[in-house]
């Protein structure tokens, strides 16, 4: 009985320790992240393995997003920052697209560069509506004030059929 | 104390009955399900991705960029559907390490959009604990024993660590509640783009309005992590799955974020639900308990 033990022990002591090589020598890409000053908070990771990061890191400001259907694509209002109250437009609606809003948010967040594949990235999500409609991507920072939480949607990359605009007051990051 | 642990963890001299046997056959088909639902959530899904955002694990070092041709996405859930039935019905020993490597490049391919995920892990965890188990011993009793204490071990160390992560990443004001309210507002924003509508529920309300509540919640969510190590005891086990079951229906309601297949798995793992199946086949009369028993050893 002794000897079924020792074998279970050295069992999950290898694969502790493979877990642990595993999760320290992949720690994810820390500063590679955009915007500058966020670096990104999962460590440790390599699947199934992990440290369990996730809300780790209390109060720190985090990024999402917010894509939107708008009307009119020349109108300079558009590009100005907004609250969740003054938004332009309407919802595009995730759900009954069936797109996951973690890989849009994720895009907006982490994306090193912002070249013409990239671009050609996010809008083969959309591929379908962006025949009939023009989106826009939101930049939504959320930060906490003293005891409130402000919430600033940044417009981020306006995506019409033929074309597809940056925000000109923003910086991007590339490569 | 290391021994302790592994007569906790393991078991392996005490008999084994036939509601075990049952139970274990359960449990492993749980851990089907889960592994053909995330195959098919995941594979038709990559059709429709082109770019990597962020490579995780094996996608650090091979260009995972050609699952996303149809219809490898497709094709890889097949094969981990097949092969995961392969191991369930003991057809090849490695059935459930092949398993674990398409599971592996399913994932990384998958979440190659930047979001790490991490509500696949114990399931992973689980099958990856199945194949070592089968490669490593040779009795059936022996392998079930092995594959259930390396999940409890491998569970409650998951939490723990997630509890030291936070203690790591922000320290010891970690629960404070306005850091509740930020990820509250942060879901709201996702349910916001998701639905196109903005509500809260009255746990949210509640916790919005009233900072001490707030507080609590994170308090009792982070005491609950840091003892899940007590997963690890038989005595314990209960207690410590009770809490983290607790815990996850407050993060489903308070975030909206619902862990569903690690609810499930500590459910099924921290109760002596082996004990209540026999009980069950005890009230049965000679002839039926020794069929279902005959059964359960031809399932084993």
């Amino acid at each position: 009985m002794e000897r079924l033990y020792q074998k279970a022990g050295r069992l999950l002591l290898g694969i502790l320790l493979l877990q642990m090589v595993l999760v320290i020598f992949h720690l994810g890409h820390v500063g590679d992240v955009w915007p500058p000053g966020n670096p990104r908070h999962e460590l440790g990771e390599f699947w199934p393995f992990s440290i369990y990061p996730m809300f780790s890191r209390g109060g720190h400001p985090w990024v999402r997003s917010h894509v939107r259907a708008v009307a009119d694509s020349a109108d300079p209002q558009l590009w100005r920052p907004h609250t969740v109250d003054d938004l332009p437009g309407a919802p595009y609606v995730l759900n009954t697209r069936g797109i996951n809003q973690n890989d849009i948010a994720n895009y907006i967040a982490k994306a090193r560069s912002w070249d013409a594949s990239r671009v050609a990235g996010i809008r083969s999500v959309f591929e379908e509506d962006l025949k009939t409609q023009t989106l826009m991507i939101y930049r939504v920072d959320g930060s906490i004030e003293g005891d409130l939480v402000s919430v600033v949607f940044t417009p981020f990359l306006l995506m019409a059929p033929d074309t597809t605009f940056f925000n000109p007051t923003l910086t991007y990051p590339s490569d | 104390m290391i021994q302790k642990l592994l007569h906790n963890l393991f078991d392996f001299e005490r008999e084994e009955t036939a509601g075990e046997i049952l139970f274990y056959r359960f449990f492993e088909l749980v851990i089907v399900y889960w592994t053909i639902k995330y195959a098919w959530q995941w594979g038709p899904y990559l059709d429709r991705l082109s770019d990597i955002v962020l490579p995780l694990g094996i996608a650090e070092y091979v260009d995972v960029t050609f699952m996303f041709e149809p219809p490898l996405g497709i094709i890889n859930a097949v094969l981990i559907t097949v092969l995961v039935l392969v191991g369930f019905f003991r057809l090849w020993r490695y059935a459930y390490l092949a398993t674990v490597l398409c599971f592996h490049l399913h994932y990384a391919a998958r979440y190659s959009q930047g979001e790490i995920s991490h509500g696949s892990n114990f399931v992973g965890t689980a099958v990856f604990a199945l194949a070592m188990a089968t490669l490593v011993f040779q009795h059936r009793k022996e392998i079930r024993r092995a594959a259930l204490g390396l999940c409890y071990f491998f569970f409650g160390l998951g939490y723990t660590s997630a509890a030291l992560s936070k203690l790591g990443g922000t320290g010891f004001n970690w629960p404070d509640g306005r850091h509740l309210w930020m990820w509250i507002q942060e879901r709201t924003i996702d349910q916001f783009s998701l639905t196109g509508s903005v509500d809260y529920n009255w746990l949210q309300e509640l916790a919005l309005d009233h900072h001490l509540i707030a507080t609590a919640i994170l308090t009792f969510g982070l005491l609950t992590e840091f003892f899940a190590f007590l997963f690890w005891f038989k005595r314990t086990r209960p207690f410590a799955g009770t809490l983290l079951v607790g815990m996850h229906i407050g993060i489903w309601i308070s975030m909206k974020l619902n862990f569903s297949a690690n609810t499930y798995l500590l459910f099924i793992l921290a109760y002596p639900l082996a004990h209540l199946i026999d009980r069950g086949l005890r009230r049965l009369d000679t002839v039926k308990f020794e069929k279902i028993q005959r059964l359960s050893l031809r399932w084993s």
